[in-house]
């Protein structure tokens, strides 16, 4: 045997399993979504019948889903609302304060915490028999600020929205808090010399600096955005009606309650697309800013 | 170099691909079916009736959430062994039956559901074609419910227990503020009315939250409303179910009368089923709508049921029209036509419906029996027969088109009852269900 047959050999066999793997758990099952949303397959019927693009069609002209997607617009732009806020908070943490690594550790407390249990604590918090945000805005004498916070249809996404804030900000703030991290001294110290004053610093030091991460986090939020599922299935169900369904939720229920697995996967496909779409754009929005 | 790595890259590609598609080879070979593998009696089947001394395993289903009933039939069913040595009976137990459903579905798929599986009766329809007829078994000719539930004229499955729709309320609450039992719907506004008026109680526990609990409302009005048990079938044939005039749009206008008037508390979605039913059992709410099945569970958490009592949903506007109790089927069970096993299984369901072990089953559930010959030992249904002698509507779901149709809108009557107690006005709800349901049935 060659040396050069010897190596394929090596490489054939040592690629064989991951690619194996990646065909078996992720193109296969890809490409039956995509099979299954060409069908009007049920989910449980042995048979069922090519309808072209008939679920796509229906997905667009569904008002439902469209009220189920700009949800989760809602989730995206508060989110991306809080991003400063979160830098600012990393420059913060980045600080030699004597308590940072306390403080550190705090902001990415929620963030480790289990998403179910999270949701069953925000019920909790929010809970009009007992519950402690209504008692606290009593015992201040706020009565007035009482609200149905998972009831009343104009509240129930941003109290939502705020579960999902206090969860993933603090992934962000330590993200950030890496990024600048990373940044060398000098370029500080050089900046210093040259008169910089902070502000300065931050805009042309700090910013490109954390350029790389900030486009991680714009991703991750994109992603997030479109896909969170856990916080309104867990703590409303989508409810009241339909007013706190999201993209996900919507897909979860055609495909389960409602048993159209044809219409859940054309859904599902859409989702991937958007996503891919929307972080191309946004990243290409950024790169331009950035370098 | 880089040829080579490519190459390489190739082989590999190929050589994985054809591993995964040797082990997808089952569902690859034929186009637009899930799974090929045959779902009909095979020969293995016909072996083992020979054979019948073989050891077999038969796999059961079930899902409860009570969790004393889970234990007695796990027991109940091993008893099985003593009347055919050779047949082990493997219970799968469920919490809820979402959760079950979600499983059975999953199974069928790959033709894994187990030999005997519990079904609810809107189940039925999407199951029919996994199920095996069970006509001519003798049992049948017992049971009071299951021909109300066969499809094309076959019985797939057989409904263990029944349960009527009762509307549970604190006697001492009525006797305090002096208010007699409503027999129609007017007086039952009438009585909420003054229980909310009075301030000292919540006149009527909503879980709102959880959409499922406004069900004896939102789901049962209209059917029971309409006077005829085939309601939900006769609506998949009309293109226009929910205009004005039409049962659905009379009874969802009672309902809003009921949300409207404010007798749930200050914020009925803003708290969960159990939640609701802590305020019952505690005697802070004074009325609460549930099947039976309630019953058992305030027992278990007061720990009697000397404050308790229940009349059935008074739909009705007046005294001259009959008022009927809606009575609920459910934990049917059938056999699955790709089990290897249907004989045993047979075997099996005759001795379970026989009526000693029947007998057990329907005292444990705390429910009423669906077979001739045997009746259960529920002290509180007694009681409340005994000042009850309504005639039953039982809950018969919808046929195939209707449940293709309330699929294809989406339509959860449920949700529309959360919609309803935001305040959205019924004519604008239902107007566009209207739309909905034509177009949905005209796109067959």
């Amino acid at each position: 045997m060659s040396y050069s047959l010897q190596k394929k050999l090596v490489i054939v066999s040592f690629l064989f399993v991951p690619v194996a793997l990646l065909l078996l758990f992720l193109l296969y099952p890809s490409l039956r979504l995509l099979q299954f949303s060409l069908t009007n397959w049920n989910g449980i019927s042995k048979s069922f019948n090519y309808v072209g693009l008939d679920n796509y069609v229906s997905a667009f002209q569904n008002p439902d889903i469209w009220k189920a997607l700009s949800n989760n617009f809602l989730y995206f732009g508060i989110h991306a609302l809080f991003i400063p806020l979160e830098v600012m908070v990393a420059v913060l943490l980045n600080n030699k304060l004597r308590t940072s690594n306390f403080f550190r550790s705090i902001v990415f407390l929620p963030y480790i915490l289990n998403g179910v249990a999270v949701a069953y604590l925000f019920s909790y918090m929010y809970n009009p028999i007992n519950g402690p945000i209504n008692a606290l805005l009593e015992t201040l004498g706020l009565e007035s600020w009482i609200q149905n916070w998972l009831s009343d249809k104009g509240i129930v996404n941003y109290s939502l929205i705020v579960v999902s804030l206090w969860r993933f900000s603090g992934l962000h703030v330590i993200l950030f808090l890496a990024g600048l991290q990373s940044i060398p001294n000098d370029l500080y110290e050089a900046a210093t010399i040259d008169g910089a004053g902070s502000w300065k610093k931050f805009i042309h030091i700090t910013m490109p600096g954390i350029s790389r991460v900030m486009e991680i986090v714009l991703f991750l939020n994109v992603r997030g955005a479109l896909q969170v599922f856990d916080i309104p299935f867990l703590m409303t169900q989508g409810g009241p009606g339909l007013a706190s369904t999201t993209f996900t939720v919507y897909t979860i229920q055609t495909a389960f309650k409602y048993n159209n697995y044809g219409l859940a996967s054309s859904l599902a496909i859409i989702l991937m697309l958007m996503i891919i779409i929307f972080s191309y754009f946004q990243g290409k929005l950024f790169k331009g800013k950035g370098e | 170099m880089k040829k080579n790595s490519r190459i390489a890259l190739l082989l590999t590609t190929i050589l994985a691909s054809f591993t995964v598609l040797a082990a997808c080879g089952s569902t690859n070979n034929d186009q637009g079916t899930v799974s090929p593998k045959a779902s009909t009696p095979t020969a293995s089947q016909s072996a083992t009736t020979t054979a019948s001394k073989d050891k077999v395993t038969l796999k059961m289903a079930i899902w409860d959430v009570n969790n004393d009933f889970l234990t007695y039939l796990d027991e109940k069913v091993k008893e099985y062994t003593t009347v055919a040595p050779n047949v082990k009976v493997e219970l799968e137990t469920f919490k809820s039956d979402g959760d079950y459903l979600q499983a059975m579905k999953v199974r069928a798929t790959g033709n894994e559901l187990p030999d005997i599986m519990g079904l609810k009766p809107n189940w039925l329809h999407d199951f029919q074609e996994q199920l095996l007829p069970l006509d001519g078994e003798a049992y049948l000719a017992k049971n009071k419910y299951a021909s109300k539930f066969a499809i094309d004229n076959k019985t797939y499955a057989v409904p263990m227990m029944a349960f009527p729709e009762l509307v549970y309320y604190h006697p001492s609450i009525f006797k305090e503020l002096n208010l007699q039992v409503p027999t129609t719907w007017p007086q039952f506004l009438d009585v909420l009315q003054k229980i909310k008026d009075n301030g000292k109680y919540t006149p009527y526990a909503m879980g709102g939250k959880d959409a499922w609990p406004d069900y004896p409302f939102n789901e049962f009005l209209p059917q029971i409303v309409s006077g005829s048990e085939s309601y939900l079938s006769d609506i998949a044939q009309d293109d226009q179910p929910f205009t004005e005039g039409k049962p659905f749009f009379k009874a969802y206008k009672q309902i809003e009368q009921l949300y409207a008037s404010k007798v749930m508390g200050r914020d009925p979605l803003g708290i969960s089923w159990d939640q609701a039913t802590d305020l019952f059992t505690s005697k802070q709410a004074a009325v609460v709508a549930a099947g039976l099945w309630f019953a058992p569970t305030y027992e278990s958490k007061v720990g009697n049921i000397d404050d308790l009592a229940a009349f059935p949903m008074p739909y009705r506007e007046t005294d001259s029209e009959p008022l009927k109790i809606m009575m609920f089927t459910d934990h049917f069970y059938g056999i699955t036509n790709g089990s290897d096993h249907q004989e045993e299984a047979k075997a099996f369901l005759t001795w379970f419906f026989s009526p000693d072990v029947y007998q057990t089953y329907i005292d444990a559930q705390k429910l009423v029996s669906t077979f001739e010959g045997v009746e259960s030992n529920v002290p509180f249904l007694k009681t409340f027969y005994a000042s009850n002698q309504n005639e039953i509507f039982s809950y018969i779901p919808g046929d195939s088109e209707y449940t293709r149709i309330t699929n294809a809108i989406q339509l959860d009557v449920k949700a529309i009852g959360q919609d309803m107690m935001t305040g959205k006005k019924v004519e604008d709800i239902l107007a566009d269900l209207n739309t909905k349901w034509a177009k949905a049935k005209a796109s067959k």
